[in-house]
């Protein structure tokens, strides 16, 4: 009985450890909002995306969180864009991080002008915007427990 | 014989294709290929860290942040897709019409004339679009047809209209189309073929009678109604365009109810934007419709919801003349297979026929210089109007060296044709 008890346990903690990771991972997508104010100026704010007209850049911003007790290091950030949107060449940013593109669904990564895509006669031509499919964010800095960062970029809805 | 009349036909498209390059390139706008209104946009990011050198499952992002690792525990950001408003009405047609004409009660297949519109939803969502025929102001000018040339000023107005969809999709109105007063459930980047047929009056609006190129302008104005429902007419679609004032959740589900939504949680936005095909003088049609331009003459805002282009009935030629010789004897073989040589006798046939069914042409003359090189065989004018002789003769009809060429010319006696009636003038030569 103390036995099976003890095996119950076991089996329980990887279960526990499993269920929290280290780092919590927060994406939102914004839009710029031009609100008029009472003496009638206008300013603009960046607020939350809930509909979005076609053309609209949207902006997306990956915070990142170590909820842990431990020092995380080598962190990758990569996030699919999105369909029926395009990336804004350039847009990708992180505070001391490198950001990379894929324009062959996430295969491989690079600056976008060092990437060729083939066009329609098999021949390779230089990536555009269109063609990016993936971005990310090599994070060069260890995240200490605590601590926080983010990076972005930014899209524009077809 | 079948191979030549083919050449005919590639000629004749080829001479089309010139004077379409001249042109201004103008047609229907081109596909926006904006998403889809509603399309839900999802993006989940993950990260890949290591902890003690020790590589850890990868995370999912969650709008409201996520630590638990594995797939399927993140939650996507989600934001929805507006619905835009945008159509555009394109013609450049100029129609030839007899005046008098009406086609108030015709069966579909036995309207002659009619004017040819393409009507496209450009936005994201289906809409019906609603039309409406509309005269133009006296006095408008306007390059209708797109070729630099204006057209005559209006001069007259239309009425009783009618307009039909071509629902068989053949670009001529025939009993396979539809008579009706909206497109129903308009497909984004769809475009559909509309004609309206108008009635032509036999007096221009200051009451003086209709000459060959009167012109009368009519527009075909659309406006974006709601879709949704196959067959029903959908109310007139409003923007919808407010400041998204809730403080959105990421969770796609849209506003709810919230200043500047919509039930459905987008937002509806008029994305029409100034019409350039249409080269009208931007007056307003009728009120609260403009022609959408984009000229900046009297435009009541181009981002409306509506569109809008003009054709023009131009009231044709009522006459047509065709002139045929024919060799009626020669010095050597008399009437019997004679040949057109010096001392030949020619006879010039010239007829008039007055293709209107309704109206008569009043004081019709004929006026054709003798040839050089040939001579006038004296008293050999005569006329008739469907066989009624018209009585000519030398000293009124004939006037010895008046030609351009210092031949003679024939001048008829003015005479009114009724409608059908056909004028036969004939003279004849001797050729020197």
């Amino acid at each position: 009985m103390k036995h099976a008890f003890g095996l119950l346990l076991l089996s329980l903690l990887p279960a526990i450890a499993m269920a929290q990771g280290a780092i919590s991972l927060k994406a939102v997508a914004l839009i710029e909002q031009t609100v008029t104010n009472a003496d009638g100026t206008t300013s603009t704010k960046m607020v939350p995306a809930e509909s979005v007209r076609p053309g609209t850049d949207v902006f997306y911003r990956i915070s990142f969180t170590n909820v842990s007790d431990q020092t995380a290091t080598g962190l990758v950030i990569n996030d699919p864009i999105p369909d029926s949107m395009v990336y804004k060449v350039g847009s990708a940013y992180g505070a001391n991080t490198t950001p990379q593109v894929s324009v062959d669904n996430g295969s491989s990564y690079g600056d976008l002008a060092s990437l060729t895509v083939l066009d329609e006669l098999g021949n390779p031509r230089p990536a555009t915007a269109s063609d990016v499919t993936h971005v990310r964010w090599l994070v060069n800095y260890p995240l200490n427990p605590g601590d926080e960062g983010s990076v972005s970029f930014r899209a524009t809805l077809n | 014989m079948r191979n030549r009349i083919f050449k005919i036909s590639q000629a004749a498209i080829a001479g089309l294709g010139l004077a379409l390059s001249g042109g201004a390139f103008a047609q229907i706008q081109a596909d926006n290929a904006y998403t889809p209104a509603g399309t839900d946009i999802n993006n989940i990011a993950t990260v890949n860290y290591t902890l003690g050198g020790v590589a850890q499952e990868e995370i999912e992002s969650d709008p409201n942040g996520n630590a638990t690792p594995g797939n399927g525990n993140g939650n996507a950001t989600i934001f929805d897709v507006d619905r835009i408003i945008d159509l555009d009405v394109f013609t450049d047609d100029v129609e030839l019409v007899n005046a008098g004409y009406d086609p108030t009660g015709q069966a579909i297949a036995d309207i002659q004339y009619y004017l040819t519109y393409e009507v496209k939803n450009l936005g994201n969502d289906v809409q019906d679009l609603l039309l409406t025929v509309l005269n133009n102001a006296d006095g408008l000018v306007e390059d209708v047809d797109n070729d630099t040339n204006n057209e005559s000023a209006d001069e007259f107005d239309g009425a009783a209209f009618r307009i039909f969809e071509d629902t068989n999709g053949n670009d001529t109105l025939d009993a396979g189309d539809t008579e009706l007063t909206f497109l129903d459930e308009v497909a984004p980047d769809e475009s559909r073929t509309v004609f309206v047929a108008s009635s032509v009056p036999l007096v221009d609006s200051g009451g003086n009678a209709l000459v060959d190129g009167n012109a009368g302008y009519i527009t075909l104005a659309a406006q974006a109604a709601d879709g949704g429902g196959a067959g029903a007419e959908g109310a007139v679609t409003t923007e919808d365009n407010g400041a998204e004032s809730d403080a959105g959740d990421g969770s796609g589900t849209g506003y709810a109810g919230g200043a500047g939504a919509d039930a459905d949680g987008i937002q509806t936005v008029f994305g029409d934007a100034p019409d350039t095909n249409d080269n009208g003088d931007g007056d307003l049609v009728a009120a609260g419709v403009e022609d959408n331009n984009g000229d900046a003459n009297g435009t009541v805002g181009n981002e409306d919801g509506r569109a809008a282009d003009t054709a023009v009935l131009e009231i044709a030629q009522l006459l047509s003349v065709q002139k045929v010789s024919t060799v009626i004897s020669d010095p050597f073989n008399g009437n019997t297979n004679p040949k057109r040589i010096p001392g030949a006798v020619i006879q010039y046939t010239i007829t008039v026929t007055n293709q209107s069914t309704i109206t008569t042409a009043e004081n019709v003359a004929v006026t054709d210089d003798v040839p050089a090189n040939v001579t006038y065989v004296t008293a050999s004018v005569a006329g008739d109007v469907d066989g009624t002789d018209e009585g000519y003769t030398d000293a009124a009809n004939f006037t010895a060296g008046a030609g351009a060429n210092g031949n003679g010319q024939i001048n008829t006696t003015a005479t009114n044709l009724a409608p059908g009636e056909v004028l036969t003038v004939t003279f004849q030569i001797t050729i020197d």
